[in-house]
């Protein structure tokens, strides 16, 4: 199969979704507009308090961005808690700066700016706009191979070379350093790994942000982290979910697909579990497009899509 | 007239039914087919062959959707005339878009089954907020260069291409963790 059966298949799809892309106006919702200031303050407190919290991935999408932002010292401090990072691997090719993780736990997400050193790397990203990386993980003591769901990808962002990386951890590995080495699809890019060989990233493995447990009465649990929700068992996530709110201390409810981009595949058609290859464990996650403090929220609420019932789960106490 | 009354036409084999959507359809039809085929003559070609397969499946398909089912038939239409017409008239619009696409698909075989593909997009498309199926369809279902989307949506180029590569990310996954790719 290849791009044009994809674009070929696009034909056959629900009729509505090409009626409702003829006759849509999109308005642009003013609330969807990010409010850098507001994050980053939040961040710096959080970073003087000493806790780890959630960080906005696009602040620090660029070294200049930050340094405008935060003083010296707030940026020093958030390097020591893992937030930023101005870690650099470079071939003859490329060089490629590390400037975010976020690490919860459940998913690693990285952000990284690439520079072209050559003539032969420009070209390369100038063929193409957007690419997707294969990555490896090797643990850095024994260099064995990991496991890892997830991928990594390159496109252009407000005149930036960026690389998103979003991976799932396997709980095993958490206390693991690793490498992350990248290679490209042999398929679409045949004859060009060269342009990235060489190229790792150094990883801690531990998680770096705070999460909350939110807990049934039946005792299943669900986590909120800064850039997701997600859970480690199926039992919850398999039933089909027809709304989810995230219910603030002060009572405000916020609907998911309201206030967030649901990114995730648990919308409103319903909860979806991804079986870990290696492992029997079954895992679901939404992830979502903006930063939220967790910290204001004391339930989570999940809607059955069968019988409406609504099934609470509350902030569990430390 | 409006469109079950045309579909009705079709229904009892009442070449009226040709005029009506000749007249109701034909312009919007015929500047899809130019976006993809890039000519008037082909789009024409295009266009009488779309009345003429709208002739023949829409007393046995139904169609709800008179105008969605038209502009399928359209699209199937100009993609096949694209395919038959030789290397030198490739269309730089759609090899764009095919190029994009091949970003959803990994290193894997897949099993050539339109059918089945057609239906898990179509499940992956329920599973995206309104603006971003819209955003998505906009761009690889007419054909939309990332300019026009942009000043649909009043947004910034850079943002309309951010936005599609998180949508293909995300339907790569989909697509593996319904197990389309062996």
């Amino acid at each position: 199969m290849n791009g044009k059966d994809l674009l070929n298949a696009m034909t056959e799809i629900n009729q509505e979704f090409i009626e409702e892309a003829e006759f849509s106006e999109i308005r642009i919702h003013p609330n969807k507009k990010r409010n850098i200031i507001r994050t980053v303050s939040a961040i710096v407190a959080v970073a003087v308090m000493g806790v780890t919290a959630g960080a906005v991935s696009e602040v620090f999408t660029h070294r200049e961005t930050v340094e405008n932002w935060l003083s010296g010292d707030s940026r020093q401090q958030l390097e020591e808690q893992g937030l930023v990072s101005n870690y650099i691997a470079e071939n003859e090719y490329f060089r490629m700066t590390l400037e975010t993780i976020l690490n919860d736990g459940f998913t690693l997400y990285l952000i990284a700016t690439l520079e072209p050193l050559d003539e032969t790397a420009q070209e390369f990203l100038q063929e193409n706009g957007s690419f997707t990386l294969n990555s490896d993980f090797y643990d850095a003591d024994t260099g064995e191979m990991m496991h890892y769901h997830g991928s990594a990808g390159f496109h252009v962002e407000n005149g930036k070379n960026l690389i998103e990386f979003q991976y799932g951890i396997e709980s095993e590995n958490i206390s693991r350093s690793a490498e992350i080495a990248f290679s490209l699809s042999e398929k679409h890019y045949p004859d060009k790994n060269y342009l990235m060989e060489g190229l790792t990233i150094p990883i801690d493995l531990a998680p770096n942000l705070k999460v909350l447990e939110f807990q049934s009465e039946s005792g299943e649990s669900v986590y909120l982290s800064p850039f997701e929700l997600y859970s480690r068992t199926q039992d919850c996530m398999t039933t089909p979910i027809s709304r989810i709110c995230l219910v603030k201390k002060n009572g405000f409810r916020i609907e998911i697909d309201d206030d967030f981009e649901l990114s995730g595949l648990s919308s409103k058609g319903g909860a979806s579990a991804l079986v870990s290859e290696e492992s029997d464990m079954k895992y679901s996650y939404l992830d979502f497009d903006k930063i939220i403090n967790i910290d204001e929220y004391q339930a989570i609420e999940f809607k059955n899509m069968n019988n409406n019932e609504v099934i609470t789960y509350t902030l569990k106490a430390e | 007239m409006e469109d079950n009354e045309i579909l009705e036409l079709f229904y009892q084999h009442d070449e009226h039914a040709l005029q009506e959507i000749a007249s109701k359809y034909g312009a919007k039809l015929k500047r899809f087919a130019m976006h993809f085929l890039g000519n008037e003559p082909d789009a024409e070609e295009c266009l009488n062959d779309v009345y003429f397969k709208a002739w023949n499946a829409i007393p046995i398909r139904k169609p709800e959707h008179l105008s969605a089912y038209l502009m399928q038939i359209c699209r199937y239409t100009a993609f096949s005339m694209i395919d038959r017409q030789s290397a030198q008239k490739r269309n730089a619009v759609l090899v764009e878009l095919t190029n994009e696409m091949e970003q959803c698909i990994p290193d894997v075989s897949a099993p050539e089954q339109q059918t089945e593909l057609s239906e898990l997009l179509s499940e992956f498309l329920k599973t995206l907020s309104k603006e971003k199926r819209i955003l998505f369809v906009r761009r690889y279902w007419y054909g939309d260069s990332i300019r026009e989307i942009a000043e649909a949506f009043h947004w910034q180029e850079s943002r309309v291409k951010t936005n599609l590569f998180r949508i293909r990310k995300k339907l790569e996954l989909f697509l593996k963790r319904k197990g389309f790719f062996i």
